[in-house]
């Protein structure tokens, strides 16, 4: 299949809120006397998908997939190298600076790491609220008591404003981080491994609380995860990336029930399952992912795929509907 | 079977400052002679400081307080420093979660694991070498020659943890603990260590004290398993009976709190709270301020683990069974 050059054509009433096309983000690596770009880490390499207003999108892949670049792009923290992103029809990449600064309150992101995605130096009280300051939402009272009833909300006590991000454990600090990201009242929340970091115990707590904040707040998750019994618990739908791309997208039940890419199925089939009385059919995929500096031809997973063809390093399969609802990047699926 | 290690009111702490931080405090644990045994426990519940307590590598803060460690009924703790060398490495071997930590960065990896060898066994230079090649073979490391002539940087997190379980393994050790082995892998590279570490067991023969927080990987891989909270065991049970019927709140908490893959729950269990700060345990039971059960006794005095369940073997400490 031709790479179709895809229309930057505005999705209308869809009932899409984010929908992502072709995005590509490409690192350049540097190198030789005049730093020439030598080679591409091709970290995203063509994604799309959408995500409708109040469902949750579960991102799974392992290191190197390309994951949080994806998320990292749609913040525009980081630019991306081709492709679009829109946010209720708006254009996210073409964004110009009052626009953007707009859609920043729309959009919001949880980090993994409870530690280090908290300034060290800023009350809870100022973190929670820097976010309120920037875009000048009401006096410094009312932002005091809107912190107040934020922490309240995520399960923290309005008193604690005036502590700091050391005097918390590592659940609470992420509840503090979860306040942050609600102060706008944003209608998306990019979650990047948001329970990665906490103990089993800890991790439930969050997982629930964001189920209820999405209730309460009607609030659109895409959350970024590597565990897929994290990411099945929360998510509407999933997909999978492998090597910069999404190889299979479909209703949660549907892929852990069905999956229909061989690197699903290899990865649900050893995944660890807390039940010594559980025997399955384990497949034990050979080998590392390869350098996304330079991917296999045709399909990426091909150089680790049991039922890989020669047919597979000519053509790249593309992302297809093999059922109703379910999407498969595999000639075979 | 034989006992092969026997752990007996094992105190180990830690001065910080702010106070004294009972790590470790009152372990009790035995690992039979080839068997697998799991130790699970969440940060900070003192799992990791009992293996260092085992291998006698804590930091210099840290110490023994109390207790015995008999390895084949001689006991390590008190041991001289010389005769502990010897066993370490030798007989016990341990493999850490980030092996770039046990790897020596300005050494190959073929020479760091000739020199286990060659300190252990009384071999020369050329035996340790080959024994080292043998060895990346027997892990699945492809071309085995050339890689160990590498840098433990060239390789990737998954091969280093190859490399790591190959030199862990050379001298044949009796017993080999793995703290965390796969918990900074990658699914796909994790379900290939873990299948490493079964077929080598068959090899070798060793022991295995598994260290982990993931109940799953427990699931897959151990005889029996001991749950760690706030520095000591609260149940330890042959692995099915502990997942069929946990008997201490803390365990059954935990089983309840994890998501189950294909089986998506409407709302999570929780265990409410969070563990305690470690300069200011409470007294009695330290799970008591998150425990739904809250027993008799239990405010004031520590419950001893001792046989609860259905069998001899299932332990359990609470006092809601007394």
């Amino acid at each position: 299949m031709s790479k179709q050059k895809q229309r930057a054509a505005a999705p209308q009433a869809n009932g899409a809120l984010l929908k992502v096309q072709d995005l590509v983000k490409f690192f350049p690596i540097k190198g030789g006397l005049l730093q020439q770009t030598v080679a591409n880490v091709r970290a995203v390499d063509g994604v799309s998908f959408e995500i409708k207003k109040g469902e949750t999108l579960g991102l799974i892949g392992e290191s190197g997939s390309g994951k949080s670049t994806v998320a990292r792009t749609i913040m525009r923290l980081i630019p991306p190298t081709s492709g679009e992103a829109w946010l209720e029809g708006r254009s996210i990449f073409k964004a110009k600076k009052k626009e953007l600064h707009e859609m920043r309150r729309e959009v919001q992101i949880i980090f993994q790491d409870p530690y280090g995605s908290l300034n060290p130096r800023m009350s809870v009280g100022e973190i929670v609220g820097e976010g309120l300051l920037v875009h000048g939402v009401g006096s410094a009272h009312e932002r005091d008591k809107i912190v107040s009833e934020l922490l309240e909300v995520v399960g923290l006590r309005g008193q604690y404003r005036g502590r700091f991000p050391h005097e918390f454990s590592g659940g609470q600090r992420q509840r503090i981080g979860i306040a942050r990201a609600l102060a706008l009242r944003p209608k998306l929340i990019i979650a990047d491994e948001p329970v990665s970091a906490l103990d089993v115990s800890i991790q439930s707590q969050i997982l629930n609380l964001l189920e209820d904040l999405q209730n309460e707040f009607d609030l659109t998750y895409l959350f970024v995860a590597h565990n897929m019994a994290v990411v099945e618990q929360v998510s509407d739908r999933i997909a999978v990336m492998y090597l910069g791309k999404i190889v299979e997208l479909a209703p949660a039940e549907q892929l852990l029930r069905s999956p229909r890419h061989p690197y699903t199925k290899a990865l649900i089939s050893v995944i660890p399952i807390p039940d010594p009385t559980v025997r399955r059919e384990q497949t034990v995929l050979s080998g590392e992912i390869p350098s996304p500096t330079n991917p296999p031809s045709g399909c990426h997973f091909r150089t680790r795929c049991p039922i890989a063809t020669d047919y597979c390093a000519e053509v790249e399969p593309p992302l297809r509907e093999v059922s109703k609802g379910q999407f498969a990047a595999c000639h075979y699926a | 079977m034989s006992d092969l290690l026997r752990i007996e009111d094992l105190h180990t702490q830690f001065h910080v400052h702010g106070g004294t931080v009972k790590a470790v405090d009152g372990v009790n644990l035995t690992i039979p002679a080839k068997a697998t045994v799991g130790l699970v426990g969440e940060s900070g519940s003192g799992k990791s400081i009992t293996a260092l307590s085992i291998m006698r590598l804590l930091e210099k803060n840290g110490r023994i307080t109390q207790g015995h460690v008999f390895f084949h009924g001689q006991d390590l703790v008190g041991l001289p420093d010389e005769q502990m060398q010897e066993i370490r490495g030798n007989d016990i071997s341990m493999i850490f979660q980030e092996p770039m930590t046990a790897l020596n960065p300005v050494f190959t990896v073929g020479d760091q694991i000739a020199e286990a060898v060659r300190l252990h066994q009384k071999v020369d230079r050329e035996a340790g070498l080959k024994r080292a090649i043998e060895m990346l073979r027997l892990v699945g490391i492809s071309d085995p020659k050339r890689r160990a002539g590498q840098y433990p940087h060239e390789l990737s997190g998954g091969m280093r943890q190859r490399v790591m379980i190959a030199m862990a393994l050379s001298t044949s050790p009796e017993l080999l603990i793995a703290d965390e082995p796969t918990t900074a892998l990658d699914v796909t590279i994790q379900a290939q260590i873990l299948k490493l570490m079964r077929n080598l067991k068959g090899e070798f023969g060793s022991a295995i004290l598994l260290i982990t927080h993931d109940l799953g990987v427990v699931a897959e891989m151990c005889d029996s398993v001991a749950v760690m909270y706030a520095g000591r065991i609260v149940e330890q049970a042959p692995t099915e009976e502990l997942f069929a019927s946990p008997k201490h709140p803390y365990t059954q908490g935990l089983l309840a709190s994890i998501p189950r893959l294909g089986k998506k729950q409407e709302r999570l269990h929780v265990i409410t709270g969070s563990v305690p700060n470690p300069l200011a345990v409470p007294p009695g039971c330290a799970f008591r301020p998150r425990c739904p059960i809250k027993a008799p006794r239990s405010d004031r005095d520590i419950p001893a683990l001792k046989p609860n369940g259905s069998t001899a073997e299932h332990l359990v400490a609470c006092w809601q069974y007394e």
